[in-house]
């Protein structure tokens, strides 16, 4: 199955971009493998563009290729630049885009109960695509009946109880094929921070809680 | 002082499958160790499966089962969710067993053995509406299976479908339509040796559906799949703790250098509890990567190991009452435990 995180570093150097010129002493925070997004990568764009100093979690303060007097563990009096670097304070770009695979689609009737417990019934006849995420690679069983995803570019709600391994969306009057994208948040697709409202924690917790089945790929 | 890490008994592990296995005989028992175990560790818990009452393991998907042949596991594997990348070919190879949904799959999986036959399971979806062939397309799934088995590409190993859990009479019902689809199979000329339906809940509760083999999950990693009985009801053991050292003590307030990073859910906050020096004291704050704990009053120090939750026999919480205070269910608190901490196994 695909499960892909999509890391857009040049969104990334420019969301610093434009916070170093408020504030050129700032320290970015990549603690926690830099909130799910790879501590590597992302550091080293970040020195790239200017940024002087990065938090990190502790045990993440050797890092090959990255020189360690740039490297904080504790907090500091500068100002710490947490979900605006990462595109998720509702302004800036948003650096990482959640994406899984479209691996079912079926045309169910009215009444048609979904997933565990049945929590869902389908209101009319729709069709129903089944994606290969589930609260094992982080995708919050909490969001199950709240949140949207976004197929063939359109935002469709996941209904349902979230399982381990994959989730259902009503696509109603829509009929994707297997092997399409859908899209959980990020760029054309619903936004970290409103999954975020739906699953009781911050996007950055969301996003540092992706799980190693799914691939960063950096562009 | 010792790091943060996960301790997995192994012991409480084999007890567990042991204790499901002779519920459930004659019919067998299949363990699923998908992601990663539930977050146990893949290859441990796998070996450990198979030497204490189960025959064959269900991994979900064909790299995992292919983990598991490089890892020297010669069991039955059984591998059901594909995308149309997956590798059926080294699948075959490997001689995993995969479950089948669609006419796509059986097309692919047929193509792709070369060799020997691919043994195959035919999934009918019984009412839970995510894989497995709608009823109305059942006879041309069957019937597309039988023409790849007569040309020798497949061999139709078992009838197979996964229960709702929503209510006695729903999964009464679903056993009943799986029946009827079982029965369809036949009047076509595929009566295979073995049907599986039922997982942990009907496992337990419904002895009809045990069938030729119960695919046991959550329960044997210690956890109840019912909401009215715990595993200790079940005489079942937690497996997983999560432990840490306290980093520091100030003004009644300990830290630990843990946090929703690793897994422990931050909508717990202000509801979960950890345990140290023999009690249990209030999580105040959960960072993500580091958690503070209300000492106040207690002789609490650096280096005392927390635990943040584990089998319960001292009186720590479990993942049970985790999944109470972050609005889940235990399966998605030790799934989501932290990749990034050891696992230590024990027993």
């Amino acid at each position: 199955m695909r499960r892909s995180a999509l890391v857009d570093l040049a969104a990334l150097e420019a969301n610093l971009l434009s916070a170093l010129e408020a504030d050129p002493d700032l320290i970015l925070d990549a603690r926690a493998d830099a909130y799910g997004h790879g501590v590597g990568p992302i550091i080293r764009t970040a020195l790239a563009t200017g940024v002087g100093t990065v938090r990190v979690s502790p045990g993440q303060s050797v890092l090959p290729g990255i020189r360690r007097s740039a490297l904080m563990t504790v907090p500091s009096k500068r100002r710490l630049l947490g979900a605006e670097a990462y595109g998720v304070d509702g302004s800036g770009i948003p650096v990482l885009t959640l994406v899984g695979e479209v691996i079912a689609v079926k045309p169910v009737g009215a009444d048609a109960g979904v997933s565990y417990g049945y929590t869902y019934r389908t209101p009319a006849p729709t069709t129903l695509a089944l994606v290969a995420l589930g609260y094992a690679d982080g995708v919050p069983r909490l969001a199950s009946n709240r949140a949207s995803v976004a197929i063939g570019g359109e935002p469709l709600p996941l209904v349902g109880r979230i399982a381990m391994d994959q989730f259902v969306v009503d696509c109603g009057d829509r009929h994707p094929s297997v092997g399409d994208d859908a899209v959980l948040f990020g760029r054309n697709a619903p936004s970290a921070l409103d999954w975020a409202a739906h699953t009781e924690r911050s996007a950055l917790d969301l996003t540092a809680g992706i799980g190693s089945r799914v691939e960063r790929v950096y562009s | 002082m010792t790091a943060p890490r996960i301790e997995i008994d192994l012991a409480a592990f084999r007890h567990n499958v042991a204790t499901l296995s002779s519920l459930v005989a004659p019919s067998r028992t299949m363990l699923a160790v998908k992601a990663n175990a539930y977050g146990h560790g893949l290859v441990p818990l796998a070996f450990a499966a198979l030497e204490s009452g189960a025959d064959s393991l269900a991994v979900l998907e064909i790299p995992a089962a292919l983990e598991l042949r490089r890892a020297g596991i010669t069991a039955p594997l059984f591998a059901w969710l594909h995308g149309p990348g997956a590798d059926f070919a080294a699948a075959v190879d490997a001689g995993i067993d995969l479950g089948v949904s669609a006419t796509w799959q059986v097309e692919a999986i047929a193509a792709a053995a070369h060799s020997v036959p691919a043994r195959i399971h035919l999934k009918v979806d019984t009412g839970l509406h995510r894989n497995g062939a709608n009823p109305e397309d059942w006879p041309a799934l069957v019937d597309a299976a039988l023409a790849a088995e007569r040309a020798g590409r497949v061999e139709i190993s078992a009838l197979w479908s996964h229960l709702a859990d929503a209510s006695p009479e729903d999964d009464a019902a679903a056993l009943t339509l799986f029946q009827e689809s079982v029965a369809v199979a036949a009047a076509r000329g595929c009566t295979p040796p073995l049907l599986h339906l039922a997982a942990s809940s009907a496992g337990i509760r419904m002895p009809a559906a045990r069938l030729g083999l119960v695919r046991f999950g959550i329960a044997a990693y210690g956890i109840s799949p019912f909401d009215d009985e715990t595993a200790r009801d079940l005489g079942l053991r937690p497996v997983m703790s999560v432990r840490a050292p306290v980093a520091a003590v100030d003004g009644g307030v300990a830290s630990l250098s843990i946090g929703s990073a690793d897994g422990i859910p931050a909508p717990a906050a202000g509801r979960a509890q950890a345990w140290v020096a023999g009690s249990r004291h209030p999580i105040v704050e959960i960072g993500i990567d580091s958690l503070s704990l209300d000492v106040a009053g207690s002789t609490v120090a650096v280096g005392d190991e927390v635990v943040l939750f584990g089998s319960g026999d001292d009186g720590e919480p479990t993942a049970e009452e985790w999944a109470d205070w972050a609005d889940t269910i235990g399966d998605e608190i030790v799934a989501r435990a932290s990749e990034r901490l050891p696992r230590v196994y024990r027993g």
